[in-house]
């Protein structure tokens, strides 16, 4: 660990922060010189991810909250105006998804897709951009859709709609949000190796996808850490697909 | 009546006015049996007496999952368990800036435009899979969905997920010899607009004047192309969103 970062380091707020891609992206804007607010539904594994930050030599703040809580937006909000002084940049990544053939989704699968995936991230984004248009600040958003955003696997028509409906809520963001300087983006990830992957996906692999290997975490925190930086100062209401080629197969 | 829908059975949502209107005659011109669903009881009414045939309605509001539900119950009672086709065209569209936006303006519009197109899909496609019926359903998306116009966040994402539940809907029933397609549709005069085409015409004139064929569709216009998806002309179309849109995405 190193002297830790510097009162004026930017922060970012991280959500589905507990592990997998949510945790890559936390550490790799970490090693970067992000200082982080990471939030998902469950202390210990967010812990966790706050030791791996500091490690990364960076500083982390805790908020334990369930994204389709209608208090949560401000919630986090406030905690990093609280812990450090500033918010720099937005990363939805937390999503749920659950498989079930289309003709027997229950409405309640849609419309915790639905709320978690797509209506919590708008009021997520609502809510941190307000208050940087309010303060005449500006900032960027990274929203972690999916290559479902395009192209269809089977049992998740809920997941898929939601991903769809969140590229699009990207790019009117970016449009409304660009004349006050906000940046707008969103990153798709293929199949990426966490803690949820089935080993038949690492098997299958090199028949699947170009690249030969599934992703890591940390590979789509360097897209979101690309994307929230002025090296993309230019981009906005775009997608990475960070999918090894899987689409082009 | 004799047509290339002769004997089909098909749900029309949104039949009142606009897209789905100009569908339901479409539709009935060519020999299908509507079951026509609006929430506008007057507009539902109106449209039957211009149908003249033996067509039926059935007024519910489709943000209501129960209303979604008796809809396709609905059907399957009065065709004796045969439902050819559904086009979900009801949607609404509220204006309000990004940061202004409000939950309730978010999910009306979700429920609305995403929520009950997939909940009558769903069933919809049950009882075709039930009844081994090899049918069809056309959604209405929007060019919106990726050419953003701001004010309309909820309805974008909306749009962008219909896109997906069209795709992926698509791909789950292709087995079964269902088919789901959509049609993307530009700046088509209709119910949806008549207030800002009366109020700000050089707001509606300004938005045309980027769409390279220079004048809105008609609702009649995008009917055909939905008639076409629809069809057995289409039978090997699926997982399409089909852009009508008198050439606004080309720039
Ligand atoms: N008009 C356009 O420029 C345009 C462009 C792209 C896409 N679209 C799409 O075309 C489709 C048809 O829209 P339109 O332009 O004909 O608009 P419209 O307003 O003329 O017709 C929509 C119909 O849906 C009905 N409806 C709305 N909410 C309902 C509810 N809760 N329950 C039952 N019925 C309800 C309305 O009563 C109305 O009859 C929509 O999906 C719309 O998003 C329209």
């Amino acid at each position: 660990m190193g002297a830790g970062p510097s009162s004026d380091a930017p922060v970012a707020i991280v959500t589905g922060a507990g592990g997998g891609i949510g945790r890559g992206i936390a550490i790799t804007l970490a090693e970067r010189g992000y200082r982080l607010v990471v939030t998902s539904r469950t202390a210990a594994d967010l812990e966790r991810t706050r030791e791996l930050v500091e490690e990364a030599g960076s500083s982390g703040t805790v908020v334990v909250a369930d994204l389709k809580d209608p208090g949560t937006p401000s919630l986090l909000l406030r905690s990093a105006l609280d812990s450090f002084g500033r918010i720099d940049g937005l990363v939805n990544n937390a999503a749920l998804n659950i498989f079930v053939p289309f003709w027997d989704q229950p409405d309640r699968n849609l419309d915790d897709m639905i709320e978690t995936n797509l209506t919590a991230v708008f009021f997520l984004c609502q809510e941190v951009a307000s208050y940087w248009v309010r303060n005449a600040l500006t900032g960027a958003i990274v929203n972690i859709s999916s290559a479902e955003d395009t192209i269809a696997y089977p049992d998740q028509v809920p997941y898929a709609s939601s991903k769809g409906g969140l590229l699009s809520v990207t790019k009117v963001l970016a449009l409304e949000l660009g004349p006050f300087g906000i940046r707008v983006n969103a990153v798709s990830p293929g199949s990426v190796d966490t803690e949820m992957t089935p080993d038949i996906y690492r098997r299958e692999a090199p028949k699947l996808i170009p690249i030969g290997r599934l992703g890591e975490p940390q590979e789509i925190g360097t897209c979101v850490s690309f994307l929230l930086s002025d090296d993309a100062s230019y981009v906005t209401g775009t997608s990475i697909y960070a999918d090894g080629g899987y689409m082009l197969l | 009546m004799t047509g290339r829908f002769s004997g089909k059975n098909a749900i029309v949502t949104g039949a009142a006015s606009g897209i789905g209107r100009a569908t339901a005659h479409r539709l009935a011109g060519d020999g299908a049996n509507l079951l026509c669903v609006d929430r506008d009881e007057a507009g539902l009414a109106d449209l039957l007496s211009s149908l003249g045939g033996s067509h039926a309605a059935l007024t519910a509001d489709l943000s209501l999952a129960q209303a979604c539900t008796d809809v396709v119950q609905t059907a399957l009672r009065h065709w004796d368990r045969r439902i050819d086709i559904l086009v979900n065209a009801a949607a609404i569209l509220i204006r309000q800036p990004i940061l202004e936006h409000s939950r309730e303006t978010w999910d009306l519009t979700i429920d609305i435009n995403l929520k009950a197109p997939f909940r009558l899909a769903r069933d919809v496609v049950a009882s075709m899979i039930e009844g081994g019926i090899r049918g069809a359903i056309a959604n209405v998306g929007s060019i919106e969905a990726v050419l953003p116009i701001a004010g309309h966040a909820a309805y974008t994402a909306s749009k962008g997920a219909v896109t997906m539940l069209t795709r992926s809907a698509a791909f789950e029933t292709a087995p079964y010899g269902i088919r789901v397609n959509a049609v993307a549709p530009g700046a088509t005069a209709t119910g949806m607009n008549a207030d800002l085409r009366r109020d700000d015409p050089d707001r509606w004139r300004e938005m045309l004047s980027g769409t390279p064929m220079g004048r809105h569709a008609l609702p009649e216009e995008i009917a055909s192309v939905i008639a076409f998806l629809v069809s057995d002309e289409a039978s090997y179309v699926t997982g399409a969103v089909v852009t009508a849109d008198g050439g606004w995405t080309l720039h």
